[in-house]
């Protein structure tokens, strides 16, 4: 029974770890492009639907508000700074994201406060289910991993299946061709950016109801999306889907089975023990 | 030749550390006349920064490794001085029956113990990491960071989240430390060796190698010179330095905490070292004073300093239009090897 | 009793995916010789060399230098059992000064860098080796300049300068000649020409006059492998290797 919830308390992580980690493997294997400020989209997320939901009442409304919140920000960004750091090497690209991430998080000090936002669930998601007899589970939480799956299947079928998925890894290997092929590469770009962006807010709105809405609360989740994409290989949708379920199972039990200490470092003990083998990661992509 | 000889440093730059060091070395008196006895404190600050930022430096700015782990090594060395002087004070020894060491708090002792086990610390994370390159060992750098910072606050025994105060003072070889005049000097002493053993170290034939490794490691491997092994050896170096300095903030604010472990705090390393030049042994120096007291200013103006911060760093990484690697890639070819 | 070859190459074979570039590739190389590999575009030369550096590793086969296996030695290794390789493509630390350069060189020629005090600049035994290899290539003049200022023949000379500075008993070229002007292409063949006896040269040319005015034995390498190895004269008498190569240029 316990093991049972546990794992799927490690999917529900896993899925959620997926949706960031696939904006952040994305634009690094297609744009070159490392944005430590990910974590921060991912708090946007979370304040945006803890507010609405908090001036409106409705948690309904919330959902939309902060995927398109969220989306908007990233293209923001994405059009007014990042895309000039394309073609700059990793320092600064690491140092623009880091200055951004130390203005989101003052900014959203002096917007909401010190103290934690509170999310409360509507009725119908706060109860929980008996999903096999004598082991009742949030009703949320699975609505989260499904939530999550569903949007892994979507993304994948995108990447994989679809024109704009061929656009956007002809991107990836070959932007002069792309352009000559007649892709406007600069529009995927902010588009892909703000898909990414998309993705990290609405785990951040799934996020609010389990964890405080507070600032710095991105940072601790984008280390682990950083995990999930380096353990998974940069620019790997299928690695950072395998990866995150890995790393949210590794933890999950990590917590539950060894001591604290031993505990939260579980995941990097398993990145490191990946990387010494593989070091480009499980499924990479380039080279 | 001799005149132009591009291998020999030009007098300005060999005099430049010697000068950094010298401004510092006039702080406490200045201190005195202005009766300002803060300006110690913040100097103090300075120093110990500028250990760690030239010590990453030796990575980051000559090797080309944008390490995230610095602040990890950082805390490692500030937990390990704490630790030590923990023990004492608790009159509890470390280990048990014969292997059991009462602690100490005497840092001619514990001071290279930190340095030791940040070092070791160093070897095994490079081991890892440095099999990989780029964005990977950026990013597997910045995790390891976040380890150790998980790994301070799961020590419940040393104040978790909160830190753990050092409650005895300190001595090194007898001399008592918790003389501010003197705590400041002996850290100082501190710089002034390691920007001289720096100096000398990227101008050695190790120097060389990693150097040229930065630039072209295909050349290095066809050499005959394997990259790997001297990034290592850097990079265990530069860790255990940073732990020295770690240990040295630790002693000199008798107090250690996570917080100085965050990846944020490495970022802040990384931004002194940008700051101050990458391309000369002595800019993090100045590039840690910077920081320190932009800290300091902005802190005095507003509560949100940070924000203010991150704006002046996405500023200048923005105005320097073909990317502040570019200065230092001019500087260099201005400089010549050497 | 013969002497054994410096190096013996059996059965060498690598695949890109569905490309065989190496195909069963034989060849050995006496001590003291300049060996020409000559062959039509895509016929597997620089593939061949990278694998004898090390650069690629064999899918199968066997490399011996000297009666050591190598076939699966790292390239650091190599180098420093003697195999040096100047490059297609110019490959420098362009921020160094020429003597830097070479310097980096002499370091993996001693096969020892873990000197953390001592100033480099200022070694002899660095330092001294450095200037005789400019010198033996006539670049001595230009110790002082930045490798990223050269000039495309003087790239050249300096890749051949840091090949020698590691005092190599195998010596690779590939393509020394490519994209240096009529001038520098004749120095460059006469600076070859004084190394015969020196040390061991794999020399792969396009230009053919060089090949056959250098070379003491040359092999011709079609589709991946050799099909003919001999002195020059009896190569150019071949009517498989007209047929196969030289009919085409010619």
């Amino acid at each position: 029974m316990l093991i049972l919830e546990q794992t799927l308390n490690g999917v529900q992580l896993g899925v959620m770890l997926f949706l960031i980690a696939s904006g952040l493997t994305l634009v690094f294997g297609i744009m070159n492009f490392i944005n430590l400020a990910h974590g921060s989209l991912y708090m946007a997320g979370a304040f945006t639907a803890a507010w609405v939901q908090g001036v409106s009442g409705s948690f309904l409304l919330a959902i939309p508000a902060a995927v398109v919140v969220t989306a908007a920000l990233g293209a923001v960004l994405e059009i007014g700074l990042f895309r000039r750091f394309y073609a700059r090497n990793h320092l600064d690209q690491v140092l623009v994201t880091f200055g951004i991430v130390l203005v989101a998080n003052e900014v959203t000090r002096i917007v909401f406060g010190p103290v934690p936002l509170r999310m409360p669930l509507p009725p119908a998601l706060a109860g929980s289910i008996e999903i096999v007899p004598g082991l009742p589970y949030p009703t949320f939480r699975l609505v989260v991993l499904i939530v999550g799956l569903a949007v892994a299947a979507l993304l994948w079928a995108i990447v994989m299946k679809t024109r704009i998925g061929m656009w956007v890894r002809a991107g990836s290997s070959n932007r002069p061709i792309a352009s000559a092929m007649g892709v406007d590469v600069d529009l995927v770009f902010a588009a892909l950016f703000a898909v990414g962006a998309a993705l990290a807010g609405l785990a951040g709105l799934m996020a609010g109801p389990i964890l405080a809405v507070q600032v710095g609360m991105g940072e601790p989740i984008l280390i682990l999306a950083l995990v999930v994409t380096v353990i998974g290989g940069i620019g790997s949708i299928k690695g950072a889907f395998v990866a995150a379920l890995m790393v949210g199972l590794v933890d999950t039990f990590g917590r539950v089975l060894l001591p604290p200490a031993l505990g939260s470092m579980a995941i990097f003990l398993l990145m490191a023990l990946i990387l010494a083998f593989r070091p480009k990661g499980l499924f990479p992509v380039h080279g | 030749m001799a005149e132009s000889d591009p291998h020999r440093p030009a007098l300005v730059e060999r005099l430049a550390p010697l000068v950094v060091v010298a401004l510092l070395a006039a702080v406490p008196p200045v201190a005195q006349m202005l009766g300002d006895p803060f300006l110690i404190k913040v100097a103090t600050r300075v120093v110990v920064f500028a250990i760690a930022a030239v010590a990453l430096n030796l990575i980051l700015g000559f090797a080309g490794l944008v390490s995230l782990l610095q602040a990890g090594l950082f805390g490692v060395g500030g937990y390990a001085v704490a630790i030590a002087a923990h023990h004492v004070f608790e009159a509890e020894p470390i280990g048990f029956s014969a292997l059991a060491w009462e602690g100490s708090t005497d840092l001619a002792l514990t001071l290279p113990l930190a340095a030791a086990v940040a070092g070791l610390v160093a070897l095994v994370t490079g081991m890892v990491s440095l099999r990989t390159s780029g964005p990977y060992f950026l990013m597997i750098t910045l995790a390891f960071d976040q380890m150790l910072y998980y790994g301070a606050v799961a020590l419940q025994k040393y104040g978790g989240d909160d830190g753990l105060q050092i409650l005895t003072p300190l001595s090194f070889a007898g001399w008592d430390m918790s003389n501010r005049w003197r705590f400041f000097y002996f850290a100082l002493t501190m710089l002034a060796v390691v920007l001289l053993v720096a100096t000398r170290l990227v101008a050695s034939r190790f120097g060389i190698v990693l150097r040229a490794s930065a630039e072209n490691e295909r050349r290095v491997a066809v050499s005959g010179i394997p990259p790997y092994a001297h990034r290592l050896a850097a990079f265990t170096v530069s860790g255990a330095v940073a732990g020295l300095a770690g240990g040295l903030l630790a002693a000199g604010q008798q107090f250690v905490s996570p917080a100085d472990m965050h990846w944020v705090r490495s970022g802040d390393f990384v931004v002194m070292a940008v700051l101050g030049g990458l391309s000369t042994v002595w800019g993090p120096v100045v590039g840690a004073a910077a920081f320190v007291v932009l800290e300091l200013l902005l802190s005095s103006w507003t509560q949100h300093w940070q924000l203010a911060f991150g704006l002046i760093i996405v500023a200048v990484v923005l105005t320097l239009r073909g990317g502040l690697s570019d200065l230092v890639h001019l500087a260099g070819r201005s400089r010549g090897a050497r | 009793m013969t002497k054994r070859p410096l190096l013996s190459v059996r059965g060498l074979v690598k695949r890109f995916g569905g490309l065989t570039a190496t195909n069963h590739l034989d060849f050995d190389l006496e001590h003291g010789e300049i060996h020409g590999v000559i062959g039509p575009n895509g016929a597997g030369k620089t593939t061949f060399v990278s694998q004898l550096q090390g650069q690629l590793t064999p899918d199968a086969g066997s490399i011996v230098l000297d009666g050591r296996d190598v076939t699966r030695e790292p390239a650091p290794v190599r180098a420093r059992l003697g195999i040096a390789r100047s490059f297609q493509i110019t490959s420098l630390v362009p921020s160094f000064t020429v003597l830097a350069n070479v310097m980096l060189a002499v370091q993996g020629g001693q096969g020892h860098s873990f000197r953390f005090w001592k100033r480099a600049w200022t070694d002899a035994t660095l330092a001294g080796p450095a200037h005789v290899a400019l010198a033996t290539v006539g670049l001595a003049h230009r110790a002082n300049t930045l490798a990223a200022d050269l000039a495309h023949g003087e790239c050249r000379q300096l890749e051949l300068a840091m090949a020698l500075a590691m005092k190599p008993r195998l010596l690779l070229l590939d393509e020394p000649m490519a994209g240096v002007g009529r001038q520098d292409g004749v120095a460059m063949t006469d600076m070859i020409a004084r190394l015969k006896g020196v040390t061991t040269i794999v020399l792969i040319e396009h230009d053919m006059d060089a090949v056959f005015r250098l070379a003491d034995r040359i092999s011709v390498l079609v589709a991946g492998r050799v099909i003919r190895t001999g002195t020059p004269a009896e190569v150019r008498a071949d009517p498989e290797v007209r047929a196969a190569y030289l009919g085409h240029s010619h």
